[in-house]
């Protein structure tokens, strides 16, 4: 098969395309691998019309060194997907390079589809599906162009239609009913740290001079019953402990996953949901302050009040929760209250001196919070996502009596620390606050821009209790969420107010239409796993073992197969009527007796040289033929001429 | 692909991985049907010389839709002579030619018809059987050795040939270098312009090709150089006989005659 | 009752064209075929040309269709000299009336016979062909039309080549068909040579089919069904034209619609009332071959036997 694909043209389109299929792993590889391959696709396009251009053997073995040495180079290995994916992005280009006999143009367009496929790793969102699938059709629609005679561009487009039409069905049936297992055959190294995003697991604040706003999705959450009112919508996900030698930086709180929560007594509003988590990376879920119980398979709620599963959530995740927003929490260990009260050795004599002040007030710690609330209400603190960097040597210090600007960190940091230093165990939650009703979709949309923390602090006969200081400075935050999408560079804060023209109506129905249908592309698409394969398959009536969701997959696509199968070839028979039918089995009898028609032979030349050969059948023969033209060619026929037709050829036994 | 989709649990993954596999399989239906039912005739095939490459026309009808890519190959190759589109409800014809055959009644053999449409994955093939014969004459020889005049012999060439028993053929317009006394006077003195007479047997030359005089050590030799006399013959217009050791074939001119004789040289001792 | 009239007179005129054709076979020996096909090609509103030799019947036979069909009958003899106004007509001053008064040329007859119209000019030629397609003569700006039926045979000699000037191929295109008369067979030829004189024979023919008859059996023709599966096989044979390496130039639209009429006018004359994939078999030869042709020494059937070999007939 060592032949050149006849069309150049052809070739100049699948460089395209490959390039285009390339052109999102901008987003998850280093721009080395972009460029390398933007440079050797360049090179092998032009290819195209000078091919003296192109590389010989040894340069190309030199390239192929390089790209390897590039991946261990940048990536540090070559296992994990972030590795392996750059590698094969190389190997990618350099096969575009020798690009020759029609085995490489199969092979090339072969490493085109497994590209697609590697970028459902790093993202499945709709447009980038939708744009994929496009390149997916090109490239087909390219496979049919190579494989018809002559080039026909419109033709192939047609083909291409078709066989797409004919293969979705038996692509549903094979989605719904392959069998899914729930865990992964084999783990490679996972890059959490490349796809990290929403919470960290450091807070730090006046470390970092701005925060981003991110208008990314973090989770939906879909509530059974009533929403809870949006000063209630507090989701919580970690739990920091430990305060760092300096008092700025607070470590996460182990796993603990093995650890029961304490005992708790709820009272009030139960809250059902479902929330569909977007990739994480991490083991802390998120639930709705405070959670009871989850469905999540292998989770459980350990003694921090937080939902730890087992695995990192790596892709977008679904489970359902029920929560309680009011509760009565039971004693302190000795070992959490030591963790409660731990603080830096050296205490800035300012912070002992403020709060000093409000304990001779009172001893009572409620009275110490208030006292702590109103001071970060009457002092001239602001609410800014801007906040100047606190790089001295006491940031809290710093940000209390000079700065006092900062956002949600700081404030729940400078707040537990000032408890922790009253004597009051403190800790702080990380998570997010607020959400965005969709009601297209009935849903709640919580953003990476929803990341809020609040502290904690533990008092006598009422166990933990939530203590949100941001409220104190900026209540807006809590009541309305932030206005990210206003944000862009002013260094205020704004916040969400409902929008009042007609314009702004508009453009948030539509954005609750398109969060809407990306929230069901979730649910049903990416989100069908083989937990709802079972579930699936049980509405169905099936038990939803392995056999039989082989059995059910078999059955299905073979019979929609055979039904494909029958409709393309019944297309061979499609040119011929009734008539002809007839008239050929007529034929064929004839040749079992030695006289066959030729192809170009007229019915009645054909009928008198079976008359000369067969005497004895001269009036059947006669008769047939007679009636043939007429109804072949004669106008104004007669259904009982057809029917006779019929009945003298097959009473007709030569 | 399905393997990395279930480790990492794509769904998109699957969903491409099962597209494809169906578009694979749907183009097998598709592949099959673009070959079914296709009627195929091998054309009669003119005999050529050895030397020279054998064109075999086949006919395909195509009784239905149009098929696409249909590529022809000899035997059981895979080597494609030549690919086609045959459009709906359309007689095409497909030239191929046969380099290296030697002298003597070939049949055509084996063909295989293959397409790999719609996509390139699979190739549906269908070889047919074919016992279209033809003819390959011997090559004829580069040198001609001139003919042995001596061999004309009116006897054998019976009375038919008389030379000047011209019969008048037809008249033909003038041309330059024609000779006068063929000049048709008649029709000039009718003021109907110059003609020349045309004869059926312009020519009294007769002659005999003797296979016992023609040099040459081989019969592959004698046979090439007997070819070589019968095609110079035929050009310049001379009638002339063949005798071969098994057989005569009497003195004549004319399209079969010369199809005759040279089938004989195709087939001798063969 | 106009129902029965009109499926008498149907009878009538398509017995009459029988009867014509054996009426004319008595006269042109021989050549039963060839009075057919004439028959049909006028049945077809076409034109005809007949190559053949001086002799061989060409005038005897459009003679007699003259006759038979009671149209008037002129002939014209081509020569190099002749020019357009010899044919058309002129214009001529009458100094009476002081106007120019239309001197009609032989064109205004039913049925013309065109001898040896390879001799003339092009010019004269074409002004014939002209008329012959417009079915009228346009002289300085005003248009004289022809008489209706109007009928022309025209003849040339294949082998005069000098001083002759060969119809092109788009004017070979207008003639709807091109028939050989040929020898007339011993047996007609000793007919021929016992029997009196046929100029004779051919004043005493009668009118077989008169004007409004043969107008009937035009309409009759031109309304003969066709199926389908018919104009699938013409069609076929078309574009087997088209695409044969043996042929130069393939059929053009005016002779896909020359071969379908007269495979009507050929299926109306057998008497049936629809056209069958034979009658356009039948017509193939003298319709297409002229226009195939590629040079003189193909013969007709060397030109249409691969077209009857090889182009499938759809069952």
């Amino acid at each position: 098969m060592k032949q050149e694909p006849k069309n150049q043209r052809v070739i100049q389109w699948l460089i395209l395309i490959s390039a285009l299929i390339s052109l999102p792993h901008t987003f998850n590889l280093s721009p080395l691998f972009i460029s390398f391959f933007a440079l050797l696709a360049g090179w092998r396009f032009l290819g195209t019309t000078r091919p003296n251009w192109l590389p010989n053997r040894w340069l190309l073995f030199f390239l192929t060194l390089f790209g390897i040495a590039l991946t261990i180079f940048e990536t540090g290995s070559l296992f994990g997907h972030t590795a392996s994916v750059s590698l094969l992005t190389t190997m990618f280009a350099l096969k575009l390079l020798e690009l020759k006999t029609t085995r490489d143009f199969y092979l090339t367009v072969f490493l085109c589809l497994f590209t697609i496929l590697t970028h459902f790793i790093f993202d499945q969102s709709m447009l980038l599906t939708g744009y994929l699938f496009l390149l997916a059709f090109s490239l087909i629609t390219l496979l049919v162009v190579h494989n018809l005679g002559a080039p026909h561009l419109t033709e192939a487009f047609r083909l291409t239609s078709k066989l797409f039409l004919q293969a979705l069905p038996v692509m549903i049936l094979l989605f719904l009913f392959f069998p899914r297992i729930s865990t992964p055959l084999w783990s490679l190294p996972d890059d959490s740290s490349a796809t990290s995003g929403g919470l960290s697991p450091i807070m730090e604040p006046g470390s970092i001079g701005k925060l981003s706003l991110s208008d990314e999705t973090a989770f939906r959450v879909t509530f059974t019953g009533e929403l809870p009112p949006p000063s209630q919508r507090y989701w919580r996900s970690q739990v920091f402990w430990e305060i760092g030698e300096n008092g700025r930086r607070w470590a996460l709180s182990p796993l603990n996953s093995d650890k029961t929560p304490s005992a708790v007594s709820f009272s009030g509003v139960e809250y059902q949901y479902s929330i569909m988590l977007e990739p994480y990376e991490q083991n802390r879920l998120v639930t709705l302050d405070l959670p009871l119980k989850s469905n999540y398979p292998g989770a459980s709620i350990n003694s921090d009040y937080l939902l730890i599963s087992k695995n990192k959530v790596s892709k977008a995740t679904r489970y359902s929760a029920t929560s309680r927003p009011h509760y009565t929490g039971g004693p302190l260990s000795e070992q959490e209250r030591s963790l409660g009260l731990q603080l830096p050795k050296k205490i800035n004599a300012k912070i002992i001196s403020l709060v000093s002040k409000w304990k001779s007030n009172s001893n009572d710690p409620a009275q110490t919070i208030d006292q702590a609330l109103l001071f970060f209400r009457t002092e001239p603190f602001i609410y800014t996502l801007n906040p100047p960097r606190l790089l001295g040597r006491e940031p809290i210090k710093d940000f209390l009596f000079e700065t006092r600007r900062g956002f949600c960190e700081h404030y729940a940091t400078a707040f537990a620390y000032l408890m922790r230093v009253a004597g009051v165990p403190s800790r702080i939650i990380g998570g997010y606050q607020g959400g965005e009703y969709n009601p297209v979709g009935k849903f709640l949309e919580v953003r990476q821009a929803d990341a809020h923390a609040w502290a904690e602090v533990w008092l006598e006969g009422r166990g933990w209790v939530r203590i949100d200081p941001t409220a104190a400075v900026a209540p807006e935050r809590v009541e309305l969420g932030i206005d990210f999408r206003n944000q862009l560079s002013s260094s205020e804060v704004r916040f969400a107010f409902q929008p009042s023209g007609e314009l702004l109506k508009l453009s948030l129905s539509i954005r609750h239409l398109l969060n809407s249908i990306d929230y069901n592309w979730q649910t049903w698409v990416l989100g069908y796993s083989f937990e709802k394969q079972i579930h699936f398959l049980t509405q169905l009536g099936f038990s939803g073992l392995f056999n039989e969701l082989l059995w059910a997959m078999s059955v299905s696509s073979l019979f929609l197969l055979a039904l494909i199968a029958i409709f393309i070839l019944r297309q061979n028979k499609g040119g011929q009527d009734k008539v002809a039918k007839l008239y050929l089995s007529y034929c064929k009898k004839l040749a079992t007796k030695g006289v066959s028609r030729h192809s170009s032979e007229t019915a009645s030349a054909f009928a008198q040289r079976a008359i000369k050969q067969l005497p004895n059948l001269a009036n059947e023969i006669g008769l047939i033929t007679k009636t043939y033209q007429q109804l072949r060619y004669e106008k104004n026929n007669q259904p009982d001429d057809l029917l006779f037709f019929q009945q003298a050829i097959r009473r007709f036994n030569p | 692909m399905l393997i990395i989709s279930l480790n990492y649990n794509l769904s998109l993954g699957f969903a491409l991985t099962f597209l494809l596999a169906s578009l694979s399989i749907i183009s097998i239906f598709y592949c099959f049907q673009n070959l079914a039912g296709l009627n195929i005739q091998v054309k009669p095939i003119n005999p050529v010389f050895a030397g020279s490459a054998v064109n075999i026309n086949v006919q395909l009808i195509n009784s239905s839709q149009i098929r696409w890519g249909i590529a022809l190959s000899k035997g059981r190759s895979k080597k494609e002579l030549i690919k086609k589109n045959i459009a709906a409800h359309e007689t095409s014809i497909l030239p191929i030619s046969i380099d290296g055959v030697g002298r003597g009644s070939h049949t055509v053999g084996t063909l295989t018809f293959s397409t790999c449409f719609p996509l390139g994955l699979f190739r549906g093939w269908s070889p047919i059987n074919c016992a279209q014969e033809f003819l390959v004459y011997p090559k004829p020889s580069d040198t001609l050795i001139s003919f042995q005049y001596g061999s004309i012999n009116h006897l054998q060439g019976n009375s038919s040939s008389k030379a000047g028993d011209e019969e008048l053929s037809c008249l033909a317009g003038y041309k330059e270098g024609d000779p006068i006394k063929l000049i048709d006077w008649k029709s000039l003195a009718k003021e109907r312009g110059v003609f020349v007479r045309q004869f059926e047997e312009s020519s009294a030359v007769a002659l005999l090709l003797d296979w016992e005089k023609v040099p040459g050590p081989t019969t592959e030799e004698k046979l090439s150089q007997l070819c070589r006399q019968i095609i110079e013959a035929k050009q310049n217009g001379f009638r002339y006989g063949l005798k071969l050791p098994d057989s005569v074939t009497p003195i004549a001119s004319g399209a079969k005659h010369y199809e005759s004789v040279l089938k004989q040289l195709a087939l001798f001792q063969s | 009752m106009v129902s029965v009239a009109n499926s008498l007179g149907i009878m009538d005129s398509r017995t009459n064209c029988i009867r014509l054709i054996e009426t004319a076979s008595k006269v042109v020996l021989g050549k039963e075929r060839e009075i057919k096909l004439s028959l049909c090609c006028l049945l077809a509103e076409g034109h005809l040309l007949i190559e053949d030799l001086p002799g061989v019947g060409k005038t005897t036979l459009s003679h007699a269709l003259a006759k038979l069909l009671g149209l008037d009958f002129k002939r014209i003899q081509f020569t190099s000299d002749l020019m357009p106004s010899d044919i058309l007509g002129y214009s001529q001053f009458d100094p009476r009336t002081k106007r120019l008064n239309f001197q009609s040329g032989p064109i205004f007859t039913q049925l013309i016979l065109a001898d040896e119209i390879n001799r003339a000019s092009p010019k004269t030629q074409s002004a014939l062909l002209e008329t012959m397609e417009e079915k009228q003569v346009t002289i300085e700006g005003k248009s004289w039309p022809l008489p209706d039926p109007f009928f022309v045979i025209a003849t040339q000699n294949p082998f005069y080549q000098v001083g002759t000037f060969p119809l092109p191929e788009s004017q070979l295109d207008r003639f709807l068909m091109c028939i050989q008369l040929g020898y007339p067979n011993a047996e007609a030829e000793r007919d021929l040579l016992l029997n009196t004189d046929r100029r004779s024979l051919l004043e005493m023919l009668p009118v077989r089919l008169d004007p409004t008859e043969l107008n009937n059996a035009q309409n009759e023709v031109s309304q003969m069904h066709v199926s389908e599966a018919l104009l699938d096989y013409l069609q076929a044979i078309i574009r087997f034209t088209r695409e044969h390496a043996g042929y130069a130039t393939g059929l053009s639209p005016r002779a896909a619609v020359a071969l379908l009429r007269a495979a009507k006018a050929w299926a109306w004359l057998d008497n049936r009332d629809a056209v069958l994939p034979e009658d356009i078999q039948a017509i193939l030869t003298p319709v297409a071959a002229h226009r195939l042709r590629v040079d003189s020494s193909q013969s007709t059937e060397q030109i249409i036997e691969p077209i009857l070999q090889d182009v499938a007939l759809p069952a």
